[in-house]
């Protein structure tokens, strides 16, 4: 294994295992809670970063993986992912926006295009013989990654917007600068997911396998590298930083 | 609108001698500027915006006393929460992120 394969192995393992930890705490805590905005983040955090994403993984690129056993695996990771896109999209919907009736629409306005994107992902995985094709290239699969592309945005912005209101309650001391900062990391979670996504949207509309590039590869490995780092300081944030945060505001 | 806005408008319309357009345009304008939502806000964050921001809004409409008014708005909200003391709105996007982080 080469110094770069270690590095890319390392940051892609740092944003799985980020993914998985961060959704689980989330689930167990919506299981404690009952309330819908940790139901809905932490299982979708879950499902794509903790579940589908390794299993795209493995389904695009391990060579030891069979064609048949690629599409089984790519088929879950398809279901996996998706609906976790809808779960990050109704908490978008949910948290900022509960009672727009436009942000009703886009949320169900998801749900129907994801599921009708998943179909269009099935026959895709189905037909093609060509695992660059199947999991990489094709239509199906740019339409997913623009659903995502623009979920990611509406989160970001909304987040964004949000922080900016939270600053002026800060200013008179009505709350506590580490809630600040959580809604700033999460805007920040959501601008290196949209990061990543639009690499691998433009390697797959320049018909650029990542494996065949190395600069691709390295810029997703740094995002996802940052993005478990950001997932990590926003939900398990170690004492210096809530010093730190604190201190800044202080 | 939360109850406690409700009664923050109220409190301005009469402590300052208000029309109640006018102590809802103050109160509007003084829950914007402190980053709250009138629909979720709480009897202690009106409080502080009452000691914090209040006084100096009056001034602007001219008001006599400004810093009495805001006093007696002040003392008006905080009996309100010692009778039901309450935190945000559990669906306010400041106490779902405080929750997300364990720190609720």
């Amino acid at each position: 294994m080469t110094g770069f394969q270690a590095f890319e192995a390392v940051a892609t393992a740092t944003f799985i295992v980020m993914g998985f930890a961060v959704g689980l705490r989330l689930l167990l805590l919506a299981r404690r809670t009952r309330e819908l905005p940790e139901l809905t983040l932490g299982a979708g955090l879950f499902l794509i970063v903790g579940v589908g994403y390794p299993l795209f993984l493995t389904a695009a690129h391990a060579p030891s993986v069979s064609l048949g056993t690629a599409r089984i695996l790519g088929g879950v990771a398809t279901v996996v992912m998706n609906v976790g896109w809808w779960l990050i999209c109704l908490f978008t919907w949910r948290v900022f926006r509960p009672e727009e009736r436009w942000a009703r629409l886009v949320g169900v306005g998801f749900g129907v295009a994801f599921a009708a994107i998943t179909v269009a992902r099935f026959a895709n995985i189905a037909s093609e013989s060509d695992r660059i094709y199947m999991f990489w290239i094709s239509k199906s699969l740019l339409a997913t990654q623009f659903l995502a592309l623009t979920i990611y945005v509406w989160t970001g912005v909304e987040a964004l917007v949000c922080h900016a209101r939270l600053k002026r309650q800060l200013a008179l001391g009505l709350i506590e600068p580490v809630v600040v900062n959580r809604v700033l990391l999460w805007a920040l979670v959501a601008a290196l997911c949209f990061a990543s996504m639009v690499i691998g949207t433009a390697a797959s509309l320049l018909r650029i396998a990542p494996e065949s590039m190395a600069t691709v590869r390295l810029l997703m490995a740094l995002v996802g590298l940052g993005c478990g780092g950001t997932l990590y300081l926003a939900f398990f944030p170690p004492r210096f930083y809530l010093r730190r945060v604190a201190g800044a505001t202080a | 609108m939360s109850q406690a806005y409700d009664e923050f408008c109220r409190q301005i319309e009469t402590c300052a001698s208000l029309t109640d357009l006018q102590a809802m345009g103050t109160a509007r304008i003084l829950v914007k500027e402190a980053g709250l939502d009138a629909k979720t806000a709480t009897p202690a964050q009106l409080a502080v915006v009452a000691s914090k921001l209040l006084a100096r809004q009056l001034e602007v409409l001219g008001v006599a006393g400004s810093a009495s008014v805001a006093a007696k708005v002040h003392a008006a909200l905080t009996a309100l929460t010692a009778l039901a003391p309450s935190s945000a709105a559990s669906s306010a996007p400041e106490a779902v992120f405080r929750r997300l982080g364990g720190t609720a």
